[in-house]
Parts: C-alpha cells; structure tokens; sequence
C-alpha cells in the first residue's frame, strides 16, 4: 500500500504522472533488490499493442475532420461553439486542460463514446493486460459503449439538456460529408469485418483523401495538426507503457488479492452482490478520477478494481461502462469544481447510466454477445 | 565557450535540430503506418495473409513513434512553463518538481541502456544489434533526451529565482 500513496502523493504535489510511476518503480526496485530494467522488460510491452496504433491515425483524422469544420481556427479545439465532441474525447482523456472545464453534457457525452471512443481502447488495453481471461472482445466493448452512448443521450435530452444536442447536430451538419467519410470506415469495426488499425488507417486515407481532392487543408495545418495529435498519443503511451510495469509490481505484491478478499467474503446474495460491487467501483473510479484526473486514476487504480470486479461476478463489458461513466463524472466534477459551479446535475446522467446498467445488465451486452 | 550562458544557448541550438529530426522523422513514421495499414486492409480484403514482417515493423513503428511523441510533448511542456509567469514560491516547486522529472527519466534511460545491453532472457547477451534491439534502441535515446530537456528547464527556473 505504501507504493500506491507514495505514487498518489509524487502525482498530487505536481509531478507528471509518468515520471511519478517511474520513481515509484525504481524505488521499489531497488528496495527489493530487483533489477531495474525489468521495468523496461515491462514498458517494451507497449509495442506489442497494436490496437495502441490506431489511436494517433483516428486523433489525426478526427482533428483534420474538425479543421475542415472550423476553417477559421484550425487547431484550436473549440472555437466559439466549445469543443468539438470528437476532439473533446481524445482531449478528455489524455489530460489536456480545458475541454473539462469548459465542455459538458450528455451530447458530448454520447459522442464521447460513440465514434469508438479511445478511452474504450484504453480501458479494453488494461483489461487485456490485468485480466486476459476475463476480458471482452475490443468490438463487444464497442458495441456495449455504443447503447450506454444512447441512453446517456435520451437522459440528458429527458432532462432538458437539449441544447447541447442542437450544438452537436449543428457542428456535425458542418462537414456531413467528411463525417460520413469517417463513418464508413467505423461500420466496418462495429459490423466486426475490420480490425481497428486497419479501419483507422482506412477512416485518415479516406479524409486526406476528401481533403486534397477538395483543397480543404493545406499542408502546414495537417502537419501541426499531426503533431498536436500525436503529441496527445505520446502523453497517454508513455503513462500506460510504464502503467504496463506498474500492473506487473501490483500482482508481484499481491494486494490485488488482498482487495479481493475483504470484498467478496461476507457479501449476501448475488443480485446484492453486484449492485453492491458495481456502486463501491462507480464511487472508487468518481473519486479517484476527481482526485488525480481520469487517466492517471484508471492507469493507477485498474490493477487493483478491475480484476477485483471481474472475480466478484461482473461483467466485464459491465465493469467497463460502469469505469468509463464514473471516470468521466468524476473529472466532471472536478471541472466543475474549478470552475464553482458544483451543480448536481453533472453527475445526473452518468449516475442515471451506472443505476441503469445494474438493474439491467444484460443492457450492457445486447450485441456484444 | 567559456562561460555558462554559451553552453546554453548551444544546449538550446542542439535541442532545437533534434526537434527538427523528431518532427520529420515522426511525419515519416504516420505515413509508413498508414501505409502499412492500408497495405494489412487490402492484403485482408483479397483473402491474401499478412506477412510476418508487417508485425515486425509495426513494433519496431509503435515504440519509435511512441518515444519521439513523448519527447514532443515533453519539449511542448517545457516551452508552455517557460512562457508562463511564475511567482516566487511556484517557482520553487516548479525546480524541484523539474529536477525530480529528470531524475526520473535519467534512472528510466539508465534502466532502458542495462535492458539493451544486458537482457536477461538472453543470457546476459547484448540486445543490441538484434532486431529486437534495433525496436528497443529509441528506450535509452528518448528517455535521455526527455531528461536533458527537463534538465534544462529546471535551470531555466533556477536561473529565475531571485
């Protein structure tokens, strides 16, 4: 446990999360006698994740696709209408400051996970790398990602938060050709006929593609947009490669297990069981991604919740919706805190969601399986 | 070059060419993985299988591309906390936190150089000069650069203390 407050505390006093995990692991290291370069044993894993790769393509697109929409601010992420959704997610989760703090609602939210949100990836990432066995096909999360996506938006929409709706809708009516461009390429992942990489190399290709024939773009805004994504991408590879060493210190220490015991052992009945189980994780993730901002809190907290979840009974694509719902409402209320407006109704739609996905959780799996 | 300010500004003119190769060689590395993509989607699409080489140098792409991206933002980072005015007791912490992050990354480069040239599965044999060891080479390389630059920017601030 010392390990996880010393990480938590070097991340709080300002440290960037990278460089606080990897002190961390030296540390330990060194305390234990192990050899350090196992830690870069662990991090070279990263290479392996070609999923990873499809990331800094769909950034690069989706960036060139909101250029074309926003000709007199490119690059900038909002322009006058605030971020756009797309921009937004990439944004959200790879720790840029601002989109939080200026960006919300359920729209947003449904669009955050509708166009194959990459925090999705992520999460099935460290699903892939704490629990193998138990973790969901990468389409099935899609698709499970996708109906969450729904709801959000028919709760917000129900709460007479519809405005945002008309902001979205009026952003996406800008450029419909270019997003139908985008979309083809996502059909052909969600239908389960194209591998992620490939599909998102298919979705750049066809947008550099509109955008030369079109002259839309010219070639020092792609090239600075480039960089802006990938800049984003080396910021999350770096926190999830070292993320991958410190999953592997985690299950060395055991205190996975530890975790699992004293939850499991004296909880009634199944059907308690996991409404109990998903409440606990929904509140842990709010907390934490309040605390030390959604990436950072599921980079550090997934090797303790997420196979301890999984061998309570949850199911997977369940434990992921419940964690990508509660990291978003937890940095929602961390905006929200900035700003002084600690309005309730930030954690409505999510909290809807989560209640929602409990009482029904086969919802969470209606394609996936 | 004799006194420290020469050094600096040399630091800064060597750091800005490294930054040039960055860019260009990461516009490079998201072309050749779009290419690679696309080549994997057609392969799929007329039933042909994906050579082995693809996997090989898609690996070798994800570690370069991942590294230099760090280092691109690490070099953004840096430049964002020199723009930005500091107080007295910010720029204390913004030193220490600096000279901590460099440490980490120097230790990290340090752990990154033992894996090349020590790697356990092999017996304590070189990585280095494999093909494993050309994919893992940019570990060492980055880390030092992203430690150099934060280095750097530690000096900035410590400079600005009064």
């Amino acid at each position: 446990m010392i390990w996880l407050v010393l990480v938590v505390c070097l991340g709080l006093v300002g440290l960037p999360w990278f460089a606080a995990l990897g002190l961390t692991l030296i540390a330990y290291s060194a305390s234990v006698g192990l050899d350090p370069l196992l830690i870069m044993q662990e991090f070279g894993r990263i290479a392996e994740m070609q999923e990873l790769l499809a990331i800094p393509l769909l950034l690069w697109a989706l960036a060139l696709v909101q250029a074309q929409a926003n000709p007199a601010a490119p690059g900038d992420a909002g322009g006058k209408e605030g971020p756009a959704a797309w921009t937004w997610s990439g944004k959200w989760m790879l720790q840029t400051p601002g989109p939080s703090a200026t960006a919300s609602g359920s729209a947003d939210f449904a669009a955050l996970l509708f166009l194959s949100s990459p925090a999705l990836i992520v999460i099935w990432l460290v699903f892939q790398t704490v629990s193998p066995s138990g973790a969901p096909l990468l389409q099935q999360l899609l698709l499970s990602g996708l109906l969450a996506a729904f709801c959000a938006a028919v709760i917000g929409v129900a709460l007479g938060n519809g405005a945002r709706l008309g902001m979205l809708r009026s952003g996406l009516g800008r450029q419909p050709r270019v997003l139908w461009l985008l979309l083809v390429p996502f059909a052909g992942v969600y239908s389960g006929h194209w591998p992620l990489l490939e599909a998102a190399g298919m979705a750049l290709a066809m947008v550099l593609i509109d955008a030369l024939v079109r002259r839309g773009l010219d070639v020092g805004t792609a090239v600075a947009l480039l960089l802006e994504s990938l800049r984003a991408f080396g910021r999350l590879a770096l926190l999830l490669g070292l993320g991958l060493a410190w999953f592997a210190l985690v299950f060395d220490l055991g205190v996975e297990r530890q975790w699992l015991n004293a939850l499991i052992v004296h909880l009634p009945s199944p059907f308690w069981a996991n409404w109990l189980i998903g409440l606990w994780l929904s509140a842990v993730w709010i907390l934490a991604a309040w605390l030390l901002r959604p990436l950072p809190a599921l980079i550090i907290g997934a090797p303790w919740l997420l196979p301890a979840s999984l061998h309570s009974g949850l199911a997977a694509t369940l434990i992921s919706l419940i964690t990508l719902l509660s990291l978003y409402a937890g940095d929602q209320l961390r905006a929200a805190g900035r700003g002084g407006d600690l309005s309730a109704r930030r954690l409505v739609v999510p909290g809807l969601t989560v209640l929602l996905l409990l009482a029904m959780p086969d919802v969470a799996r209606w394609l996936g399986d | 070059m004799t006194d420290g300010s020469s050094w600096l500004a040399a630091w800064d003119h060597a750091d800005r060419q490294w930054r040039r190769f960055e860019v260009l060689v990461l516009v490079a590395l998201v072309l050749g993985l779009l290419l690679v993509a696309l080549g994997r989607w057609m392969l799929a699409a007329v039933g042909a299988p994906v050579p082995a080489i693809g996997d090989e140098l898609l690996r070798a792409g994800a570690l370069w591309l991942i590294m230099l991206s760090a280092a691109q933002a690490c070099a953004q980072c840096c430049d964002e906390s020199r723009a930005k005015p500091l107080n007295r007791s910010h720029l204390r912490w913004v030193l220490g936190l600096s000279f901590a992050a460099a440490l980490a990354c120097l230790l990290l480069m340090s752990a990154a150089l033992r894996y090349l040239l020590f790697d356990l599965h092999l017996g304590s044999r070189p990585l280095l000069g494999t093909s494993m060891g050309w994919w893992l080479l940019p570990l060492p390389l980055l880390f030092l650069v992203m430690g150099l630059r934060l280095l750097r920017r530690s000096l900035d601030t410590a400079e600005a203390q009064p």
